[in-house]
């Protein structure tokens, strides 16, 4: 069920309605219903894969938390010495090491199976031919279901803070699985951490006017992302993609910047609306993006597109490998020999697993390993040489305060950012070298690109992208366009909203496109 | 150890660390505050602050602690 279709508008009008009147107390068990309702919808032969990883790791949360509470009462009723409480501490830590492990092991399974087994027998395939071996691989290739990228990962991160001791384990199984299943955030994130989302959930809601007027507004937004802007580039863009032998020169590069707007405009307009309807029940989920085209540099970048997916690799990945023994033994090792590599290698080290990870996340193609790699070389390479930085800085402090300065960060950042997007928007590394080599052959057609684009196309692109700019500068700004708004007179605020959802209805057109991260 | 002690060692690691020789915490100065403080920094930060005090941090606290005064406020738990 696509958010910007009629279906969906009645299956939310109906929640919302339900939601409403029916007891605070069992307000969650309406959006659990709609919840599966919602998947069902989109992927009822998929809807098993959710069950069992969230009752994997409901499972593995609630045993860490039993060997918790014992350990606690043990302590708590015999008198150790201090030798004795930490060897009993190491035994039960090392009890709750082994359980996190087999949740995490046994949810994360599924996800290596179902995503990554082709990409894997592909490679041995390729391997084999190379030795003359007879290896068929095209058989082995699943369907991924809907949302698994994003809802193992959510799981997987609540059985790791239950064992970090963050908060307890949920008891009620129900409620955990509205949790991993809420509607608004199960297929395409954001990747919401069980703490931040549990009070709203549970603890029942009052229609609030304010929280319903905001939740419109942002789907207002979201829906003029979508359909004016990224439907419309995904039409040009996509015949950019499927000719690649037909363009060449600034088309190409009109097309990847294009793709940049596309992408953007579909993934933050599907998080608006996403936003939206939980704000309009009450429930705050993650933001996932902050103004991210304006960043100064990649890891700035990194900060602000897909925020709760770096905020996840942060937490349960970059850290823990900083920490972890080997990282530590390289810091150890370098500390009284040389600061600067104590201090910069087991960044690096622990940056480069990270980012061919947050890489292969993305997809099972080398393209989109490279990608990773591709972003996290630019962050290891500005680590490593962060003191040239410093000492650009410090002698050119005048400069670096200007705008001009600032102006060009932003720029380069943006061109840095598109040389990965020829990697990211075809996702197989044959056409992504294609599609980058022909941007620099010789062009003899001109603009051929925009000759395709329709002229309603381009004013639809043109107003909502010069909306998308006024909107991120805005939030540079740390400007509040809805505080704004809501000063407009009533009548005349839901006359422009009334008028943005008529100039969608009308501009937009056509069949209802799916968001891009779905794939994921 | 005081927690004036305590302000006055992490007063030399920040400034060793951010390579920064005006730093000065205070209870309330977070990553907001200084420029370099972010995630790849953090774990630099918080290594140094174990070494000198010869205590562990879990990854409970290596993630929530919010701002320098959390930061102290676990240095005294633990010693």
């Amino acid at each position: 069920m696509i958010f910007t279709t009629f279906k969906f508008l009645l299956f939310f009008a109906i929640t919302f309605g339900i939601y409403y009147i029916v007891p605070k107390k069992v307000q969650w068990l309406v959006l659990l219903v709609a919840s599966i309702y919602f998947y069902l919808c989109a992927s009822v032969k998929y809807a098993i894969f959710v069950i069992i990883a969230s009752f994997i790791t409901y499972l593995g949360a609630r045993i860490i938390d039993k060997i918790s509470s014992k350990q606690a009462t043990y302590l708590e009723q015999n008198d150790l010495s201090k030798e004795q409480k930490k060897a009993y501490k190491t035994k039960i830590e090392k009890r709750k090491k082994m359980v996190i492990a087999i949740t995490i092991l046994g949810t994360l399974s599924m996800l290596l199976v179902m995503k990554y087994t082709g990409f894997v027998l592909e490679n041995i395939s390729a391997l084999a031919n190379v030795f003359h071996l007879n290896f068929e691989s095209s058989t082995w290739q699943f369907i991924l279901p809907l949302g698994i990228s994003f809802y193992t990962f959510m799981s997987i991160g609540y059985a790791i803070d239950v064992y970090r001791g963050e908060y307890p384990a949920e008891k009620n199984f129900l409620k955990y699985f509205l949790f991993v299943s809420y509607f608004p955030h199960i297929l395409q994130g954001p990747m919401d951490k069980y703490n931040d989302l549990s009070k709203d959930l549970f603890e029942g809601k009052k229609f609030d006017y304010e929280n319903a007027v905001q939740g419109v507004y942002l789907i207002v937004i979201g829906v003029i992302k979508k359909m004016l802007i990224a439907d419309k580039l995904a039409e040009i863009v996509g015949i950019v993609i499927t000719n690649l032998d037909q363009y060449y020169g600034v088309n190409i590069a009109i097309a990847i910047v294009f793709y940049a707007i596309q992408l953007y405009a579909d993934f933050s307009g599907y998080m608006d609306i996403a936003i939206g309807c939980s704000k309009m029940l009450g429930i705050r989920i993650a933001e996932n993006f902050d103004a991210p085209y304006f960043s100064k540099s990649i890891a700035e970048y990194w900060r602000r597109w897909h925020i709760s997916l770096g905020a996840w690799f942060r937490d349960y990945v970059y850290y823990p490998i900083l920490r972890g023994n080997s990282a530590q033994k390289i810091r150890k090792h370098f500390k009284d020999k040389n600061k600067y590599l104590a201090n910069h290698l087991p960044t690096v080290f622990a940056l480069a697993i990270l980012w061919i990870l947050i890489g292969f996340w993305h997809g099972s193609t080398w393209a989109f390993i490279l990608y990773g790699m591709y972003h996290g070389s630019i962050i290891i390479l500005s680590t490593l040489l962060s003191p040239v930085y410093d000492k650009f800085h410090e002698k050119f402090a005048w400069f670096v305060k200007t705008k001009l300065y600032g102006a060009f960060q932003i720029l380069r950042t943006f061109c840095l950012v598109l040389v990965g997007y020829f990697l990211f928007c075809i996702g197989d590394l044959q056409p992504a070298i294609q599609m980058f080599t022909n941007m620099f052959k010789q062009n003899l057609d001109g603009f051929k690109i925009i000759e395709k684009i329709s002229q309603e196309s381009i004013i639809c692109v043109s107003v909502g992208t010069i909306l998308l700019i006024i909107l991120d500068i805005l939030t540079i700004c740390k400007i509040n366009l809805y505080e704004k708004f809501r000063k407009v007179p009533f009548v005349l605020r839901w006359v422009i909203y009334g008028s943005a959802m008529f100039a969608i209805i009308m501009f937009a057109g056509g069949k209802a496109q799916e968001f891009l991260y779905f794939q994921f | 150890m005081k927690r004036e002690e305590i302000f006055e060692k992490l007063n030399e690691i920040f400034r060793e660390v951010f390579e920064d020789d005006e730093i000065s915490v205070t209870d309330t100065t977070s990553a907001a505050d200084i420029e370099d403080w972010d995630s790849l920094t953090h774990i630099t930060l918080v290594s140094s602050v174990e070494e000198e005090f010869d205590i562990k941090f879990s990854m409970k606290d290596v993630i929530g602690m919010k701002n320098v005064g959390e930061m102290v406020d676990i240095i005294m738990e633990d010693k």
